[in-house]
């Protein structure tokens, strides 16, 4: 198996690195350079590698690329500067979207019983037999659900009830 | 609780100022290896003058568990007379209504995220409502270029006043980094978005949704 240098340099450092720095270090085997060389398939000569630690202790990357880009210590500076402002500014409107998509039909304790189940893997008849209902009543149950989640199946369902905190794993 | 001390009260504080600049030694020089003037195990420097502004968070039992300092930039800051090629356009400030931020300390008891992010609101939502009061326009100040997401989630008007700079030998050198100067406007929305960043973690569903992590190491200087 082969793997991509990039990668594996990423496990290494959080200090940014452009691709041509891993090339000029002279320890990559022919296929791992055959892998960074793939860019220019993609008109992407040079690349620039900046992980962002959030203050959540995770770590983002931002990678500009490109046929020629401007990877001078000045330039790879305002990189890293540009990647932190833009992550921050994704990540407020993430947080936006979940704030108004939070703002919906609340589930009875029912359906939320019974979406619980539904997430584990259970037809509607099991759900009934588990929980001592008609399996029309099931179904019922689970097609409210549905629609106050603004789902058109039960497995997006389960998704939307897990994200607004409706159900858990 | 959050005493706010000027350089002038040093004489009528001698305890509270003593263990102030023990805990700067202690985090600076002893913690993060920087050369700073320290006699006696005591960190003090040319900026702690009279017209210096302290705010120290003060524990029950008379522990600081914070602090940071403030000084004019009239006559003289760090920036201006160490790091002005932080300063990518023009000129490193030198205003009445602009003060500098150095210094700071937060070091909560209990270290779980959400004691970490209110013992941060405290102190800079003191030092921001004292700059408030007295109609300063802004506060700048020299982070680790590394921390500016940390920052960021402060408050989004967190302003760069120019490109990072290595520091102490830079990245690839042990105690060294990346620095870069920031400044925050002084007004109340800037304040809100502070005393927001401490409340709970409930409020904000971004946080409830994180795989609870030990909080980060913090980038003081």
């Amino acid at each position: 198996m082969v793997r991509d240098p990039v990668v594996t340099e990423l496990r290494r450092t959080l200090t940014p690195f452009s691709w041509n720095d891993l090339r000029s270090r002279g320890d990559l085997n022919k296929s791992e350079k055959s892998i960074i060389d793939e860019g220019r398939d993609f008109g992407a000569k040079d690349g620039f590698m900046i992980p962002i630690i959030t203050p959540s202790g995770s770590v983002a990357l931002f990678s500009p690329c490109g046929p020629e880009p401007d990877l001078t210590p000045r330039a790879r500076a305002a990189l890293e500067v540009i990647g932190m402002y833009s992550f921050h500014a994704i990540k407020r409107a993430l947080i936006r979207r979940l704030r108004a998509e939070s703002v919906h039909q609340p589930l009875t304790a029912r359906e939320r019983e019974v979406m619980q189940w539904v997430a584990t893997g259970k037809s509607d008849e099991e759900i009934a037999d588990i929980l001592n209902l008609s399996t029309p009543t099931v179904t019922w149950h689970v097609e409210n659900a549905k629609r106050k989640l603004d789902a058109f199946r039960r497995t997006y369902a389960v998704v939307q009830a897990i994200r607004l905190g409706e159900i858990s794993l | 609780m959050i005493r706010v001390l000027s350089g002038k009260q040093r004489d009528a504080y001698p305890d509270l100022f003593d263990q102030h600049f023990r805990l700067r030694y202690d985090v600076f020089v002893k913690g993060r290896g920087w050369s700073l003037p320290a006699a006696d195990g005591l960190e003090i420097d040319q900026y702690d003058d009279s017209d210096a502004i302290y705010f120290l968070d003060v524990s029950e039992e008379d522990r600081i568990q914070g602090s940071i300092r403030i000084t004019p930039t009239v006559k003289s800051s760090l920036i201006a007379d160490y790091f002005p090629h932080l300063i990518e356009n023009g000129q490193p400030a030198r205003s009445s209504s602009i003060y500098e931020c150095t210094r700071y300390i937060v070091q909560p008891p209990r270290k779980t995220r959400g004691d970490n992010r209110a013992a941060k609101s405290r102190i800079i939502g003191a030092m921001l409502e004292w700059c408030l009061d007295h109609r300063l326009t802004y506060l700048q100040t020299i982070i680790d270029s590394v921390a500016l997401p940390t920052y960021l989630d402060l408050t989004a008007q967190t302003i760069p006043l120019g490109l990072p700079h290595p520091y102490g030998g830079g990245r690839k050198t042990p105690g060294g980094g990346d620095c870069m100067a920031i400044r925050w406007p002084v007004t109340q929305e800037v304040l809100d978005d502070i005393r927001n960043y401490g409340a709970p973690a409930e409020a904000d569903p971004l946080l409830a949704h994180v795989a609870a992590a030990p909080p980060p190491a913090e980038f003081v200087h």
